[in-house]
């Protein structure tokens, strides 16, 4: 008992957002505020998706936990270090991996470990070091035998794959992902779902997810759903999408289950409340 | 698929001059084309071709192939033949118009085409043998030294290094591009040039914006994983230059020493 | 009328240490007023297949047949009949060129030489049709667009060329689950409104069973299953070996008939599932009355 109360009290906060507001082309005729006073605390070793139609706001959010861009307004800090402080600009970059959403785009080098390596190979890592670090990180993404391979020959879910084993490469704490199975088919989206999940799992790494797919969301700790540059909903998966009609009406979705319970609720069927799986459902109708 | 090609001419290997060290390779080509240019008599240039036939033999590599790669300068290897078979005074063959062959220019002629052929070889050698990788990051390497008067050496190997990377990613966009315009009524096969060259704007605008788009995408992914440019970076791969490569330094010693004692003794 | 392939074949880069086949003896019809799904995993050879369907690619071996005409012999009415088959390439918007909306879409049509009062025409027809307001986005440069316009200005610029038959791969990829169905609703409503036959690639079996008549899944570069939706989803062991998942819904349905509940017949939309759901729920409730 006090053990687990321990353990509940050392899981501080990783991310915290105090009043973030960003804003773009910044006194131009243009201007544009893709955040709007956002606040918002991410867990050590959480599982966090972040959901919201395009222009929502969700990858300048993601960009910020990254120091890649530089609040208008408000704060953000990474492991308690301030974003907008310069100096620390690398410690927090290495403390955060980012994967981002088009594969062919992040992908430096023509061979895969060469890849892996450009990460510690910019924070002057010992060259020793990163070829364990290499190893390990090809290892945690079941990519090993793919070390020597171009990245153009392999498939979607394996770029993406060799993506994550970049960003983790360094040790980070946490990885940022931003649509990172948008361009990939089923089969590449399940891959790289489940090495995220056992990431976050295994080596207990913190995990924000951008994504649009719902039942992606479901595998979450916590949903965030933004909508116009601000926080609307917080909550488990089950809490969020048990009301579909205020997520249809912000663009968004559920997954197909949840979407076939709510009808079912509808139209006067006595279903309890919150059901995410088949196996849920099975239950609730077949007693 | 136009994906899956090679790049460049690396002919992938095990010979001893595939696992040389590249910067021990292209220091020896840059010799031993000083070398070629130096040299004079016949001894030397038999002495030479031989070692050039040697090496294309001992790289595992078709010779037919190797020597293919004289074909786009054959028009100037042949050109520089006619200029010295006709310019070079001597001993008359034959006449033709006011212009005299003489065997003088024939022997000429001959010694600086051979002398072309034997360089276009030779390099050509180190690009089949050496992966486009290597021949990056022995450049860095080798330029290092020049960084202290300003040289940016870094950031053209990474250049090279990203280059390499997106080549085939940009065949198979322009391929798609082009696909995607000819199911628009795009025809690039007939029509005069100037309409024939209007046609390139629908595949070169989207061609370009698409590259932009890429490298402002890479430019935020390269930041992200801390990437500041060569200072205070570290490489996974040092190239290190083994027993190998000091054997083959020893062997080139050998030669050039020959070819200096044939053209000191005028063979 | 329809398209007709028969025993096509394609390799790629034959005779070189890349060879590939692509496709392997492939015959199949696709109906005419009809929307067809084609899916498959990446490498199935689902985007070579429709490239032969308009003569990008030629089949290595077999024949493509469009209304009855071999469209891979050189004679103007084969030309004429490929272009009755108009193509929409994955992420569309990276061919967009032309310094506005308007110019873009009418270089299709110019192209078919088409006169400029027809042209003006059918650019406002199109632009109509995707949902870009003409007098707002006519003179824009396409790439002041958002992503999902950008998509759907590709697309008006091959329906300006008004083709019979219309191929799009994966319309719908990367757009977020609103762009996602306002352009499944337009795909559809191209079909109802405007009789244009839909040949659409799709991973996404939610939206090819909200969609299509006919489905046709790929494995391989063979065709594995072709027919009715109902018949097969009803495949849903085939399906998985293709890589691919049956809807949620018809993997629902077959969940709740093995748990024991009594649903009569099958269901691959959630609007049909529930139905079926709701229809079992009452007779059960009558059982439990009597």
């Amino acid at each position: 008992m006090l053990r687990h109360l321990l353990i509940e009290v050392e899981r501080l906060d990783f991310i915290r957002c105090e009043n973030l507001t960003h804003i773009y082309n910044q006194g131009m005729e243009n201007e544009y505020k893709a955040l709007d006073n956002v606040s918002l605390s991410i867990k050590e070793g959480e599982f966090v998706t972040i959901l919201g139609t395009n222009g929502s706001g969700k990858s300048t959010l993601a960009k910020h936990f990254n120091a890649l861009l530089q609040p208008a307004s408000g704060k953000c800090f990474v492991g308690g270090r301030d974003t907008s402080d310069e100096k620390l600009l690398w410690d927090i970059r290495q403390q955060i991996g980012m994967v981002f959403q088009n594969p062919d785009n992040q992908i430096i080098a023509a061979i895969v470990e060469d890849d892996v390596a450009f990460g510690p190979e910019n924070i002057g890592m010992k060259p020793s070091l990163i070829k364990e670090h290499v190893a390990s990180a090809l290892a945690a993404v079941d990519m090993e035998d793919y070390r020597s391979f171009a990245p153009h020959l392999l498939s979607g879910g394996q770029k993406q794959r060799i993506a994550i084993a970049g960003a983790i490469a360094m040790n980070p704490q946490c990885l940022v992902l931003d649509e990172p199975t948008a361009m990939l088919d089923p089969q590449g989206r399940l891959e790289v779902m489940s090495t995220v999940k056992q990431l976050n799992h295994d080596h207990s790494i913190t995990i924000i997810n951008i994504t649009h797919f719902m039942d992606e969301a479901a595998l979450a700790d916590r949903v965030i759903v933004m909508d116009k540059g601000k926080v609307v909903k917080e909550g488990t998966p089950r809490e969020i999408f048990s009301d579909a009609i205020s997520m249809k009406r912000m663009g968004l979705d559920v997954p197909v289950v949840a979407e076939v319970a709510f009808r079912l609720k509808d139209r006067g069927e006595n279903i309890p409340e919150g059901i995410m799986t088949t196996e849920e459902l099975v239950n609730a109708l077949c007693q | 698929m136009l994906t899956e090609m090679t790049l460049g001419q690396f002919m992938p290997g095990a010979s001893l001059l595939h696992r040389m060290d590249p910067r021990v390779k292209i220091i020896l080509l840059f010799l031993y084309v000083v070398a070629i240019f130096l040299m004079d008599g016949h001894g030397s240039y038999a002495l030479m071709t031989a070692v050039t036939l040697g090496l294309i033999l001992m790289s595992g590599l078709s010779v037919i192939m190797i020597l293919k790669s004289v074909r786009p300068i054959m028009w100037i290897i042949l050109f520089t033949f006619i200029i010295h078979l006709f310019s070079t005074p001597g001993e008359e063959i034959a006449k033709i118009l006011a212009f005299t062959m003489t065997w003088e220019g024939l022997d000429r002629g001959f010694l600086i085409s051979l002398r072309l052929i034997l360089l276009i070889t030779a390099s050509s050698l180190l690009m089949y043998t050496t992966s486009p990788l290597a021949l990056t990051d022995a450049l860095e390497d080798i330029l290092k030294p020049l960084k202290k008067v300003g040289f940016p050496a870094h950031e053209l190997a990474m250049m090279m290094t990203i280059a390499l990377r997106f080549i085939p990613t940009l065949i198979e966009e322009t391929d798609k591009i082009m696909k995607a315009q000819q199911c628009r009524g795009t025809d690039f096969s007939s029509g005069s040039l100037i309409r024939r060259a209007k046609m390139l704007v629908p595949i070169l605008v989207p061609l370009f914006i698409s590259a932009f788009r890429r490298a402002d995408d890479l430019a935020i992914a390269m930041e992200a994983r801390c990437y500041r440019g060569g200072t205070g970076r570290t490489r996974m791969k040092r190239l290190k230059v083994g027993k190998l490569d000091y054997y083959c330094i020893a062997c080139f010693a050998v030669l050039l020493s020959g070819l200096a004692a044939l053209t000191y003794l005028g063979i | 009328m329809s398209i007709n392939l028969e025993n096509v074949s394609y390799v790629y880069m034959p005779g070189t240490p890349f060879e590939r086949q692509a496709l392997k003896n492939v015959s199949l019809e696709i109906p005419e007023g009809r929307i067809t799904a084609i899916a498959g995993h990446t490498g199935s050879g689902k985007s070579t297949l429709i490239q032969q369907l308009n003569g990008l690619l030629k089949p290595s071996d077999g024949v493509v047949e469009v209304d009855g005409i071999n469209i891979n012999e050189d004679t103007v009415t084969a030309r004429m009949a490929k272009r009755l088959v108009g193509m929409v390439f994955q992420y569309a918007e990276h061919q967009l060129f032309e310094e506005t909306v308007e110019k873009d879409i009418a270089f299709g049509p110019r192209n078919m030489g088409l006169s400029e009062e027809e042209i003006q025409a059918r650019v406002r027809e199109a632009m109509n049709f995707v949902n870009l307001d003409y007098d707002t986005y006519a003179k824009r440069s396409p790439f002041q667009l958002s992503g999902g316009q950008m998509r759907r200005a590709a697309i008006a610029g091959i329906i300006a060329m008004k083709p019979k038959y219309l191929v799009l791969d994966e319309p719908v990829a990367g757009l977020d689950p609103r762009g996602r169905e306002d352009l499944l609703r337009k795909i559809k409503a191209l079909h109802d409104k405007q009789g244009i036959t839909i040949i659409f690639i799709s991973h996404n079996m939610e939206d090819i069973a909200r969609l299509a008549d006919k489905v046709i899944i790929m494995k391989q570069g063979e065709l594995l299953l072709e027919g009715a939706p109902e018949e097969v989803f009803e495949e849903s062991e085939v399906i998985l070996s293709a890589g691919l998942m049956a809807p949620k819904m018809s993997l629902i349905i077959e969940s709740l008939k093995t748990a024991g509940m009594d649903i009569e017949g099958s269901a691959y939309t959630i609007q049909k599932g529930v139905s079926l759901i709701q229809d079992a729920l009452r007779r059960k409730e009558k059982c439990l009355q009597k």
